[in-house]
């Protein structure tokens, strides 16, 4: 288990560093100088000296090989470098915007997972039956309306015309920060996410199911007299989950990358705000930081379903 | 084989007319049709045929494990010890499976839950049937009962998973299974069909001491008919989801009486002569969803050639006069001997093997 761990740890490390170096790369890419990106108002009458001296202050003047070198030491010290519009590091933006994403991003899928996996199950179990049917209707709906759609029907029932919740936002503005306040908020924006996700993770558990269930050790189960129900949690579900783990798990950090749509009509102050944002006034710290930051999540996430795997299933232990 | 020819008591497994059915696309596959037979206490019973002869799905059915909603059972009865498995309801249908019979499956390789250790599988059977057995109890016991089939180091192997054992190690492991509840039959599906010779041999002699030391009553299934000379008591065999021809192993090897027996004799290689070439049964296997007509071997019989009584006349399994309880399906197994004596004579040796082999 250590083995294996040590040895997809360092797989890793060379993929960190591509991505480390496609990043720079695309800083170097960039149009303009970053200089003049970076400088305010009054000081666009500087003299030449002035803009070598700071240059030379901020190592532009150093051959790329080195500033590359150098932007990799400031990057493991958590410096992403400052936003043009913002003025504050990218670093702190990002970190501020990952709770409210991570929240929303982890009460959608363990929405989504909580209602998914069991009637995937159910529908595999219950095999062209009226309910596998009905679910497979209901998740190609599901996957099929968009999101925007979706989200601006929910804020038109619940908020426009029931007025049970928030039309959008983390908490009511001015209000002390309660429990109760933020799961108002919370409730609408997950609804939507996880009803996007739900489809999806019905079809896999409905298919993964189905895969076990056709295998010789469920009939090995029922020849010993295993009760229904525990052949399909304790042998079926327990090796279905299996893919399904790697699926999920892969998929997070692209919803924590931002889900930009449903966050922009919550107005939910998360990542896909900060990007959109950034995207909008050209604010590319804000937006290499981000680049970076995602294929790190995906890296770290793909750690985790290797592990996770590892965990369920003993043969990948070797 | 020093148990009694006939048969005498009461039998312990009763099938009557049981007929399993499935709906594909294609349309209604009649894997087994309306087959009838004994089983005796203690007796080891051996049913061969081809692949698609419904040997395995006669077992399903009796387990009820046939898949649903796809296959149909249906029939007289299956009476066990005084039940009627077709009739039994399934909560106690469940208490009879893994406890009082059992099934050793074909391939260890994937009859195992692979995400399971062996010893916690084993351990399950153990448990499901008597909650009251602690699991440290049911770990202890089913040591031992890998230690009885011949595990070594079964506290080690105890908590391995399936994937660290090897094929024959496996299916020790699925007889330990199979014996934990002390079962009084045990049906073994192809026991040794995935394994290599030499671990055959190895995992045919824990059977044969656990069938010994347990009594229970075994039905082997097999295509191997050396196996079945060897290790049973009494023969089915089974064609087109039919039981053509059964009686003791000497009768049906000494004395076929059914013309799909013999050909199944003359293929078998032979070590005794040398032979130019093995005989082997002209055709296919019947196709289950529409079954030829009368007797479903006609197209491939040498018997039936010209005889119009073949393919429009149904045989029935009738009791052949004699010592032994001999049972054919064949409307000319009275010219058996001679056909026997032709294939022979082609053959340069008798395909009929001698009482003591």
């Amino acid at each position: 288990m250590l083995r294996y761990l040590i040895r997809r740890l360092m797989i890793a490390i060379p993929v960190l560093f591509g991505i480390l170096f496609m990043s720079f790369m695309f800083t170097r890419l960039l149009p303009g100088d970053p200089l003049l990106m970076m400088m305010s108002v009054e000081e666009f009458s500087a003299t030449d000296e002035y803009m070598e001296q700071r240059r030379s202050d901020l190592g532009l003047d150093k051959p790329v090989p080195v500033q590359y070198v150098v932007w990799v030491g400031e990057v493991f010290q958590g410096n992403l470098g400052t936003s043009f519009h913002r003025r504050a590091p990218v670093t702190e933006l990002i970190w501020d915007r990952l709770g409210p994403t991570a929240l929303l991003t982890g009460t959608g899928i363990l929405l989504a997972l909580i209602i998914g996996i069991p009637i995937g199950v159910m529908a595999a179990v219950r095999q062209n039956s009226w309910f596998d049917y009905f679910s497979a209707t209901g998740s190609m709906l599901a996957i099929s309306i968009p999101n925007f759609f979706l989200g601006l029907m929910a804020i038109f029932i619940f908020s426009l015309q029931l007025r049970w919740l928030p039309t959008g936002g983390l908490r009511t503005l001015g209000m002390e920060p309660s429990l109760g306040d933020s799961l108002k908020h919370l409730i609408m924006p997950a609804g939507v996410l996880s009803a996007v996700l739900i489809g999806p993770y019905v079809r896999y558990t409905r298919q993964s199911m189905l895969d076990v269930l056709r295998q010789d050790h469920i009939t090995t189960a029922t020849a010993k007299g295993v009760r229904g129900r525990s052949i399909v949690i304790f042998h079926g579900l327990r090796n279905a989950l299996i893919p399904l783990t790697t699926v999920i798990a892969i998929q997070i950090p692209a919803l924590l990358a931002g889900t930009v749509i449903i966050e922009t009509i919550f107005s939910w102050p998360g990542m896909g705000q900060l990007v959109l944002e950034a995207i909008r006034r050209r604010d590319y710290p804000i937006i290499i930081g981000v680049v970076l930051f995602s294929a790190v999540l995906v890296m770290i996430f793909n750690l985790i379903a290797d592990l996770l795997a590892a965990i369920l299933d003993p043969r990948i232990r070797l | 084989m020093d148990s009694q020819t006939t048969p005498t008591g009461e039998p312990l497994l009763s099938v009557r007319n049981l007929s399993t059915t499935f709906s594909t696309e294609t349309g209604l596959v009649q894997a087994v049709r309306n087959v009838s037979w004994e089983l005796y206490p203690g007796e080891i019973l051996g049913v061969v045929g081809e692949s698609g002869s419904g040997k395995s799905v006669t077992m399903a059915s009796i387990m009820g494990v046939v898949p649903k909603p796809a296959g149909k059972v249906s029939g007289d009865s299956v009476m066990f010890e005084g039940r009627d498995l077709l009739k039994l309801p399934p909560r106690e249908m469940r208490k009879i499976r893994g406890r009082e019979i059992t099934m050793i499956f074909q391939d260890p390789m994937t009859a195992f839950n692979p995400v399971k250790t062996i010893g916690h599988q084993i351990a399950e059977a153990i448990r499901v049937h008597d909650r009251r057995v602690s699991r440290k109890a049911a770990r202890a016991r089913s040591i031992e009962l890998l230690a009885s089939v011949g595990v070594p180091s079964p506290e080690a192997r105890y908590s391995q998973f399936p994937h660290e054992y090897s094929g024959g190690m496996r299916q020790r492991a699925m007889i330990a299974m199979a014996i934990a509840n002390g079962p009084k039959l045990i049906i073994a599906d192809e026991p040794t069909t995935a394994l290599d010779v030499t671990i055959q041999a190895q995992v045919l002699d824990v059977l044969k001491l656990i069938q010994a030391e347990t009594g229970a009553a075994t039905i082997l299934i097999t295509h191997d008919l050396g196996l079945i000379s060897e290790m049973s008591d009494r023969v089915l065999v089974m064609y087109a989801g039919k039981v053509v021809e059964s009686s003791d192993v000497f009768s049906v090897f000494g004395n076929p009486q059914h013309p799909y027996t013999l050909g199944l004799l003359a293929s078998l290689p032979r070590i005794d002569t040398r032979l130019d070439s093995l005989l082997s049964i002209p055709g296919q296997p019947p196709s289950l969803t529409s079954p030829p007509p009368g007797c479903a071997f006609h197209p491939r019989c040498e018997l039936s050639r010209g005889r119009s009584e073949c393919w429009t006349a149904e045989p029935p399994l009738v009791q052949i006069a004699g010592p032994t309880d001999h049972t054919t399906a064949c409307h000319f197994f009275t010219e058996m001997d001679t056909e026997a004596g032709r294939v022979s004579a082609m053959l340069g040796v008798d395909v009929r093997s001698k009482a003591e082999s």
